[in-house]
C-alpha cells in the first residue's frame, strides 16, 4: 500500500463507521470519532470504564493522522504533538484493520438487473474469500475466492 | 501428503446465524477487509515485506542483501560478521522485523553485553517500530514477547530456569565472540535455549583461534563442519591457517556473511588530518619544563617509598592540556599532608608560576580560537579536563563565539539537547568525552583535538562519533602539537608513525590488543617520559613504542588476509 492508498482507505473507513472528516489534505486528515470507534481505535478501557461508571458524556476525541512522513508541521502549532505517522505497521492502522476485521465479516447483497432482464428469478451464490497460507521457516500467504451456487451446488475457484 | 482438513464449525453456526437474523455488515466494509489482507499478504518469499512498514528507514544495499540472504538461503540462522561500522544492527534488526511482520516470530530474546541493552532496545523501537522491552526482573520473561537482556543476568538463576522453560522463536546474540568458548557458560546457556532462528552477531568471529568459530558454528548448524576432530583434521593447518581453504571458505559461506568495507556499497568519506605545530611563550616554556622535571623527581622518589604516582601522572597531562588545568591538581597535591617542606615549597612555586600566566595568554587557547575562526563552520574541540574545557568555553565567548559543553556525566536527555543547540544554535561543541553511543553529530565534520588522551583507543573513538556512516562531507581532524613537548611526541607517533588517523574503524582496536606493553599504552609512555634523560633518548623510547605497534599492526593485517582475503592457491 502507497501513502496516497493508505490514506485512501482510511478516508473510506471513518466514512462508512459515521465518523466526521473535520479536516482532509493531501498528505493529512482530521477526524473526529464516535464513541464506539473510539473505542476500538484507542485501546484505552479503563479510561472508558471510568467515563461509564461515573456517566460523564466524554470529550470529543480527535484523531489527526499524517500520511506523508516528508511533511512537516511549524513546532508551535498547538497540534503538533498529537500527530501520528500512519504507515503499514503503524499501531493505528493496525487497529483500523481490527476493526474491520470486526465489522466486514458477512453481508448480503442483491444484483441490480438491467431492466430487460428484470423479470428472471436472482440466484443465490455463496461467495467465500480465504487467505491460505503457506508456514514453514518461511512464510508465502495467496487470497483466493470460492464461489458456490447454492441452487446447483456447483463450485467456482477464483469467483 | 494429505493434511487433514478441518472444518470450523464455528464459522458456518456464525453465518447461518446471522444470516437469518439480518445482522449483516456493510458491503463496503466488507470489501476494506478484503483490501486490508491483501495488503497484508506475503506475497513471495524474496521480496522484504518490512520495507514498506519502515519508511524512515534506508538500508545499503549490502544490509538488504544480508537480511534476505539470511531468510531466504540460510533459514533464519547466521553468523553476521561485518567489519565494524557496516550496520550489523540494521541487518538484525530487518531479519527480525520481517519475521515480526509475517507472523513467523512473536518470542524473541536479544542478548547483547549490559552496557548496550538499553541501545539495543531503543534502536529496535524507533529505528524498526518493534515493541521490545529491556529485561527488568524475573517477570519480565514471561510478561513481554519481545526481551532484550544481558547475558551475565540471562545464566543466574532464577532468570535461567525461566528463559529455558520457555520457546523461542527468535535469539540473537550480539558480540558472539564471546561464546568462543565451548565449556563456557555462556556456550552452554545459548546451546540449551530452544529457538528457532538464531543470528550471531560479532565482527570478530575468530580472534585466536579457529576452533572458535567451529564452536560458533556447531551452535548454530551442528555438523556444518563435521565434528571436532574432523574438522581438526580437514581444516586446520595452524591455529589461524585453514587447510583446504577453498572447501572452508564455502562452507563457511553458508552459514556466515561477511561485508567488507573495501567491496564498496558503502562510501566512506575521506579523513584529513594535520598537526597544528605551536610554540610555547617563555613564560610557559619555563611552567612546562619545570613541572615536568619536578614530575620526573617526585615519580622516582614516590617509585622508591611506594608513594601515590597517579597525581604526578595527570599532572604531567594537565600541563600538555592547560596550565588552568594544572592549577586545581596542583592546589591539591599541596594540601597533602605527607608533603616535606621542601616539597612544599616547589609546588607553591609551581602554583603561583602557573597562576601569574594570565587566561588570554595562553598559546593553545589564542591558536585554538583562531582556528575556530579559520574553519567558520561547526566544529568540535575535545579535551581530556574539565577545567580545560571551561577555559576553552571562556575564551571562545570572549572572542564572540558560541560554545556549548558536552560531558560524559550528562544524562541522557542532557545530552540529546546539547547535541541539539550545537546543531542549531552554536558554532562550537566542547567535548571532555567521545559523546557515548547513539549520539548523532555527522552534521559536522571538523573536529580538533585539543589535547590528546593518551590511549588510542579514545582517540579513535572521539574521530568515530563525527566520521562513520551517515557523513557526508570529508572528515578533517586538527591535532595541537606543542613543540618540544610530550604532546609532539604523542601527534607524532600516532599520525606519522603508525597513521593511526588513516586506519580503519575497529582495526585500531585489534591492533591495540596484538601488541606486548609492559604495562599498557598509556604507562608505557609514561615510563619513557620518566626514565629518558635527554631528548634523543626520549625519541628513542618513542620509536620503540612505534615499532611495536607497527608490527602488530603487520600482524593484523596479515592474519586477516589469511582467513578472509586469501585466494584459493
Amino acid at each position: 500500500m502507497k501513502k496516497e492508498e493508505i490514506q485512501s482507505y482510511c478516508e473510506k473507513y471513518f466514512t462508512h463507521v459515521g465518523a466526521t472528516i473535520v479536516c482532509r489534505s493531501d498528505g493529512y486528515m482530521e477526524i473526529d470519532l464516535p464513541t464506539e470507534i473510539d473505542k476500538e481505535l484507542t485501546d484505552r478501557p479503563y479510561y472508558w470504564m471510568w467515563i461509564e461508571a461515573t456517566g460523564q458524556t466524554p470529550p470529543q476525541n480527535r484523531l489527526r493522522m499524517q500520511f506523508d512522513p516528508n511533511m512537516t508541521f511549524p513546532d508551535e502549532a498547538p497540534a503538533a504533538g498529537k500527530i501520528e505517522l500512519i504507515s503499514l505497521g503503524s499501531f493505528r492502522l493496525n487497529k483500523i484493520f481490527e476493526s474491520v476485521a470486526k465489522r466486514g465479516r458477512i453481508t448480503k447483497q442483491y444484483q441490480i438487473s438491467p431492466p430487460q432482464i428484470a423479470s428472471q428469478s436472482l440466484e443465490p451464490w455463496l461467495m467465500v474469500p480465504y487467505k491460505v497460507s503457506f508456514i514453514a521457516d518461511l512464510r508465502r500467504d495467496e487470497i483466493r475466492s470460492v464461489g458456490v451456487n447454492l441452487l446447483t451446488g456447483e463450485i467456482f475457484s477464483n469467483f | 501428503m494429505k493434511p487433514e482438513l478441518l472444518i470450523h464449525d464455528t464459522l458456518a453456526i456464525q453465518l447461518r446465524d446471522r444470516i437469518h437474523d439480518e445482522q449483516l455488515d456493510s458491503w463496503h466494509l466488507c470489501q476494506l477487509l478484503l483490501e486490508a489482507e491483501a495488503a497484508r499478504v506475503s506475497p513471495s518469499f524474496d521480496e522484504l515485506l518490512c520495507l514498506q512498514q519502515l519508511p524512515n528507514l534506508t538500508p545499503y544495499p549490502h544490509q538488504l542483501a544480508t537480511a534476505k540472504k539470511v531468510l531466504n538461503e540460510m533459514h533464519g540462522r547466521a553468523i553476521l560478521a561485518d567489519e565494524v561500522g557496516l550496520g550489523k544492527t540494521i541487518e538484525a534488526g530487518l531479519v527480525i522485523k520481517e519475521y515480526i511482520i509475517r507472523g513467523l516470530v512473536k518470542k524473541a530474546l536479544i542478548l547483547v553485553p549490559a552496557s548496550l541493552v538499553i541501545q539495543w532496545t531503543k534502536e529496535l523501537n524507533q529505528k524498526f517500530g518493534i515493541s521490545a522491552v529491556a529485561q527488568k526482573n524475573a517477570s519480565t520473561w514471561t510478561d513481554y514477547e519481545i526481551i532484550v537482556a544481558s547475558i551475565d543476568t540471562t545464566k543466574r538463576d532464577p532468570h535461567r530456569s525461566l528463559v529455558l522453560d520457555q520457546e523461542w522463536d527468535l535469539v540473537l546474540v550480539d558480540e558472539a565472540h564471546k561464546l568462543k568458548n565451548k565449556k563456557s557458560k555462556n556456550y552452554e546457556m545459548i546451546n540449551l535455549l530452544r529457538k528457532k532462528y538464531l543470528l550471531l552477531v560479532t565482527a570478530t568471529p575468530v580472534q585466536n583461534d579457529l576452533k572458535e568459530l567451529y564452536n560458533l558454528i556447531t551452535l548454530l548448524k551442528p555438523g556444518q563442519l563435521g565434528d571436532s576432530s574432523y574438522f581438526h583434521t580437514t581444516f586446520v593447518a595452524e591455529k589461524r591457517k585453514p587447510k583446504n581453504p577453498r572447501e572452508f571458505r564455502s562452507a563457511l559461506n553458508e552459514v556466515m556473511i561477511r561485508n567488507k568495507r573495501s567491496e564498496g556499497g558503502v562510501v566512506f568519506t575521506k579523513r584529513h588530518v594535520k598537526a597544528i605545530p605551536l610554540e610555547l611563550s617563555a613564560q610557559e616554556r619555563e611552567l612546562y619544563d619545570r613541572v615536568s622535571s619536578f614530575v620526573r623527581d617526585e615519580f622516582l622518589r614516590r617509585k622508591q617509598t611506594r608513594g601515590n604516582i597517579l597525581p604526578l601522572v595527570t599532572l604531567q597531562r594537565e600541563i600538555c592540556s592547560s596550565p588552568y588545568a594544572a592549577l586545581h591538581t596542583l592546589e591539591r597535591m599541596m594540601k597533602d599532608p605527607r608533603n616535606t617542606t621542601n616539597t612544599l615549597n616547589e609546588l607553591q612555586q609551581l602554583f603561583d608560576l602557573c597562576h601569574s600566566i594570565p587566561l588570554e595568554e595562553y598559546t593553545k587557547g589564542t591558536r585554538a580560537v583562531e582556528l575556530v575562526q579559520e574553519i567558520n563552520d561547526k566544529c568540535i574541540i575535545f579535551t581530556e579536563y574539565r577545567a580545560t574545557q571551561d577555559y576553552l568555553i571562556y575564551r571562545l565567548g570572549q572572542a564572540g563565539i558560541k560554545a556549548i559543553p558536552f560531558r560524559g556525566g550528562f544524562k541522557r536527555g542532557k545530552k540529546d539537547w546539547m547535541t541539539d543547540l550545537f546543531e542549531h544554535r552554536a558554532q562550537v561543541l566542547v567535548a571532555t568525552e567521545a559523546g557515548g553511543e547513539g549520539i548523532n553529530l555527522q552534521f559536522c565534520n571538523q573536529i580538533i583535538n585539543f589535547d590528546l588522551p593518551w590511549n588510542p583507543m579514545r582517540v579513535e573513538q572521539r574521530i568515530g562519533r563525527v566520521h562513520r556512516l551517515g557523513q557526508t562531507r570529508d572528515v578533517f581532524v586538527a591535532n595541537f602539537a606543542t613543540r618540544g613537548t610530550i604532546e609532539e611526541y604523542i601527534v607524532d607517533l600516532l599520525q606519522e608513525k603508525i597513521r593511526m588517523f588513516e586506519l580503519v574503524i575497529g582495526e585500531v582496536d585489534m591492533i591495540i590488543g596484538k601488541t606486548r606493553w609492559k604495562k599498557d599504552f598509556e604507562n608505557d609512555i609514561m615510563d619513557a617520559l620518566i626514565e629518558s634523560h635527554s631528548q634523543e633518548h626520549l625519541q628513542e623510547r618513542f620509536s620503540e613504542i612505534g615499532d611495536r605497534l607497527l608490527s602488530a599492526h603487520q600482524q593484523v593485517l596479515e592474519e586477516r588476509s589469511r582467513l578472509w582475503e586469501e585466494q584459493t592457491p
